[in-house]
């Protein structure tokens, strides 16, 4: 006689539990049959698996991780609110400067207008020109944050939906459609910003290729960095891609620029410049490859192997995509509201349809799209004084390029941007303190490039003509 | 209760679509066939799939003839196009009828579809039969979904031999299957485990066989089965993908978003259920949460979020995936929401056993527990908003 102590069993798939004391009587197995006893062909009674899927109960429940699941879990995933907003809302898409100007303008105006700010992102409220800046001046993504989108958003009175990317617009009922549930408005704001060109690459690690537009891309850059990355390459020799050279240089990174163009901000500087801006950066230790463009990107032994157009092989551990900023324009375009360039706007920011408006870089106003901060809060202020019926239209000016590279500050007015690389400047000053060129008879408005000390007074000089 | 149930041979095709070959009828059209065979063929048999659980056999075939299983196969289409959103529309059209029917079909568009991105020599073999219907198959990923969410452990293994694999382990709840059918499933590689192969497996294979135990409180109708692999060899040309995580990976998103299919059909026949009692008692119900209208709104703001991501299964970021997770909660707990409702609104005549608001019920509580299940996708993104923050 056996009088070892009855087992317990557990069914793995199924969870049916075969107590040897009770055994299976539908199943012919009387009470007190042990698992050794059992037939190799018994059947789970629950699910139909065999005797060696049973395993031994454990004799205590399996522990759940402590202090239970995630809190953000629990309390965001539990019997969530699916339905936003409503027919008096006011709802702006898009968390960058442009969506929350737009939030803080308003509410100056109108106290009392509900509000919702919906974004893809995570809503935190931060300078993204910094974006380029921050590595020399030891700055943490985290130290670029300003405020969370829900402190910001309880500070101005505005609801704050996060994570939430518009899919898709229904202009009939005023709805738009997230993942997140449905977002009723009465007046729509789209501040969707622009995104990095996607740069046609081939090799089997041409998904490598980072593009840092926001915080979360920047934060993927940095933690590379930060595993020991020593090497980048930059496609796109622009504003962003020299600032981000001179960054990286700067707190000790090895960087290659690549670019299509013979120099750098080939479109907006003049020849000389721009020259003088390779050279200084080549002094820092940038790497300049000119004249060509990144053909293939693949896996190598430790790290990425990059070939450009000329074959030319090089060996790097990230690829940073900087190749110029295209407007974002899906949803709107998918809902027929008139798209060119950018979401067309005119001087109120209305677009084709009137209860819509477009503001900052996603924007197309009389033609031009501004990727800059300066317009967009006179933008906010048109789109705040409109919906409350008073006439405070956004005038165009022309751009004022601050270009912050620690190695060779720059600021340049040109009023028309084809004029930015001829050939007739006058050079006002060249000397110890900077370039100063100035292009004048191409009308009434100001053409200017100042370096280095002479980079300051741009803004006094802007002002002069613009107020 | 064990071994294959009643096998039938293999019936003449539908009878009302006209032959279609595998030229691809637009959105609308492939929605209104599917409608009329719903009609016609399914509803004078849904109270016996329900109850008897008799396995629609004859309706499947009808809808694979109708070309209902090949919108969103680019290899199964003469135009080569991928139509996800007229897929989903299709099962939800019969799911709205009867969710057991509605699943089959969601089995079967989802084996053909890891045909569809996997291996050419399997697709070349497999890939037409199914999307025409003449072979019918399933899904055993619930195991796999699980084990990559590191809820359980994978229960196949198979070992390399000449030619292909053997493999061993079981597999619990597999439906859709019978004789003659197929489903794609992913077993570990023995001796290293990290590495896994997905393989389309044959019901005929020597040493496969399917038992049927327990019964369940819907969803009878479906041939659910455990699976039994004792040394089963799969050959090369029956491998999907070799690599079992990367395809995984690609094949995800589509299998969670046909599953909609299953979900808005579920829930559009709660509604219709709750506003049928609307003439007689509209005026007493107006008293109850979750009425019709409000029920529709949510409705429609799930389909419309899905059958926008729809139109890009194939897009593999991470972000897309937690959209579709996140739409999947949700539509698991809007069914039972909105069968809750319907149970309200008929009150006692939905409590009888012949009532489609009691069905629903029992229904729809398959929406929020098959994988992923509620608590599995809670846990999945929770898991993606922890590694977001
Ligand atoms: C590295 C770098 C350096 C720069 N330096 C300067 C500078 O020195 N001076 C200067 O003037 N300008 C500079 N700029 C440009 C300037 O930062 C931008 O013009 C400005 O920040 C644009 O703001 P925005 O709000 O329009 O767009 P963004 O900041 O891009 O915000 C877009 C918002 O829209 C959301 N969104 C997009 N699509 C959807 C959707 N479908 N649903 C929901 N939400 C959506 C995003 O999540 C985001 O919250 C720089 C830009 C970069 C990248
Ligand atoms: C009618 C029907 C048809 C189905 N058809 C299919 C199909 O075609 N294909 C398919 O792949 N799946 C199918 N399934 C399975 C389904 O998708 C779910 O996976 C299944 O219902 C189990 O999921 P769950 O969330 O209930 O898991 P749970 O069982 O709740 O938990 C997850 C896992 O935890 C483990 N576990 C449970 N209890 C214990 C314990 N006490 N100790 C240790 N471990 C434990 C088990 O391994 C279990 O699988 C079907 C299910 C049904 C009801």
């Amino acid at each position: 006689m056996n009088d070892t102590p009855y087992r317990k069993w557990i069914c793995d798939a199924c969870g049916y539990i075969y107590d040897e004391a009770k055994g299976d009587p539908d199943g012919g197995l009387p009470p007190g049959t042990r698992y050794d006893d059992m037939p190799d062909d018994w059947e789970c009674p629950l699910c139909g698996l065999r005797k060696s899927d049973l395993r031994p109960l454990p004799e205590t429940p399996i522990a759940e991780p402590a202090g239970g699941p995630p809190s953000v879990g629990k309390d965001r995933r539990k019997g969530q609110q699916r339905r936003f907003g409503g027919p008096a809302h006011l709802v702006i898409v898009g968390a960058g400067i442009a969506g929350w100007s737009v939030a803080e303008a308003v509410r100056r105006r109108d106290p009392l207008r509900p509000i919702l700010l919906v974004s893809a992102c995570d809503g935190a409220v931060y300078a993204k020109p910094s974006l380029s800046t921050s590595l020399a001046k030891a700055l943490t993504p985290a130290d670029l944050v300003d405020a969370s989108a829900e402190t910001r958003g309880l500070e101005l009175g505005v609801e704050t939906l996060t994570r939430a990317r518009v899919l898709k617009i229904d202009r009939v009922k005023r709805r738009l459609i997230t993942a997140c549930g449905g977002i009723g408005y009465g007046n729509l704001v789209l501040a969707l910003g622009a995104r990095q060109r996607l740069l046609p690459v081939a090799g089997d690690a041409a998904d490598e290729v980072l593009r840092v537009n926001d915080l979360r891309t920047y934060r993927e850059l940095r933690s590379r960095l930060d595993a020991g990355a020593r090497h980048v390459t930059l496609l796109g020799a622009g504003l962003i891609g020299c600032e981000f050279a001179d960054d990286l240089t700067a707190a000790g990174h090895r960087v290659t620029v690549v670019d299509p163009a013979d120099r750098p901000l080939s479109a907006l500087l003049p020849v000389g410049v721009a020259n003088a801006l390779r050279d200084r950066l080549a002094d820092k230790g940038v790497d300049w490859r000119l004249g060509v463009t990144l053909a293939a990107l693949g896996h190598a032994e430790d790290g990425l192997a990059a070939q450009l157009s000329d074959d030319e092989r090089l060996r790097t551990d990230i690829v940073l995509s900087a190749a110029g900023l295209l407007p974002v324009t899906e949803p709107a375009a998918r809902a027929g509201i008139a798209i060119n360039r950018g979401i067309v706007a005119d001087r109120d920011l209305c677009t084709s349809d009137p209860v819509v408006y477009a503001i900052g870089d996603c924007a197309e106003i009389e033609g031009t799209c501004f990727s800059y901060i300066e317009p967009i809060r006179r933008q906010a202020e048109a789109i705040a004084a409109h919906l409350v019926g008073e006439e405070e239209p956004f005038i165009p000016l022309p751009p004022l390029v601050r270009i912050k590279t620690p190695s060779m500050p720059m600021t340049v007015c040109v009023s028309d941007p084809r004029l930015g690389a001829q050939q007739n400047w006058e050079a006002i000053s060249r000397d110890v303190k900077g370039i100063r060129l100035e292009q004048r008879g191409v009308g009434t408005k100001p053409n200017f490039v100042l370096t280095d000390d002479y980079a300051r007074f741009g803004s006094e000089m802007y002002r002069e003509h613009f107020g | 209760m064990s071994a294959v149930a009643q096998m039938s041979p293999t019936p003449p095709a539908g009878t009302l679509a006209p032959p279609m070959s595998a030229s691809p009828l637009d959105a609308e059209t492939l929605v209104s066939q599917t409608g009329a065979i719903v009609d016609q063929e399914l509803k004078p048999l849904t109270a016996r799939v329900d109850r008897e659980g008799l396995y629609p056999e004859a309706v499947l075939r009808s809808l694979g003839y109708a070309g209902v299983y090949r919108a969103h196969l680019a290899n199964a289409r003469t135009d080569g196009e991928v139509d996800f959103p007229a897929a989903i529309r299709a099962m939800a059209t019969v799911s709205q009828e009867c969710l057991s029917t509605g699943f089959a079909v969601w089995c079967q568009d989802t084996c053909a579809w890891y045909l569809e991105i996997g291996n050419p020599k399997a697709r070349e073999l497999w890939l037409e039969s199914l999307a025409s219907g003449t072979v019918l198959g399933g899904t055993g990923m619930s195991n796999t979904m699980k084990a990559f969410a590191g809820i359980e452990d994978l229960r196949l293994s198979g070992e390399r031999v000449e030619g292909g694999y053997v493999v061993n382990g079981s597999l619990p709840w597999v439906s859709n299957l019978g004789e003659g059918h197929v489903f794609g499933s992913l077993f570990t590689l023995s001796g290293d485990t990290r590495q896994t192969v997905m393989a389309l497996v044959d019901c005929r294979s020597p040493g496969f066989s399917l038992r049927q135990s327990a019964h369940f409180v819907a969803l009878e109708g479906t041939r659910t089965y455990a699976c039994i692999f004792d040394n089963v060899f799969i050959p090369d040309e029956h491998i999907i993908d070799d690599n079992g995580a990367g395809f995984l990976e690609r094949a995800r998103a589509g299998l969670v978003m046909l599953q909609f299919g299953m979900g808005a059909g579920n829930i559009q026949g709660c509604i219709n259920v709750c506003r049928s009692a609307e003439p007689m008692l509209g005026h007493i119900n107006q008293f109850l949460d979750d009425r019709p209208d409000e029920l529709q709104e949510e409705l429609d703001d799930i389909v419309d979020a899905v059958l926008t991501l729809a139109e890009t299964p194939c897009e593999a970021s991470p972000d897309f995936f937690r959209e579709v997770l996140e739409l999947r909660l949700a539509a698991g707990e809007l069914a039972l929401r909105a069968s809750q409702s319907a149970m309200l609104h008929t009150g006692a005549k939905g409590y009888l056993s012949s009532a489609p608001a009691q069905r629903k019920l029992r229904e729809s509580y398959f929406v929020a527990i098959v994988t992923p299940a509620t608590k599995h996708l809670r846990k999945e993104l929770a898991r993606m908003h922890e590694m977001d923050v």
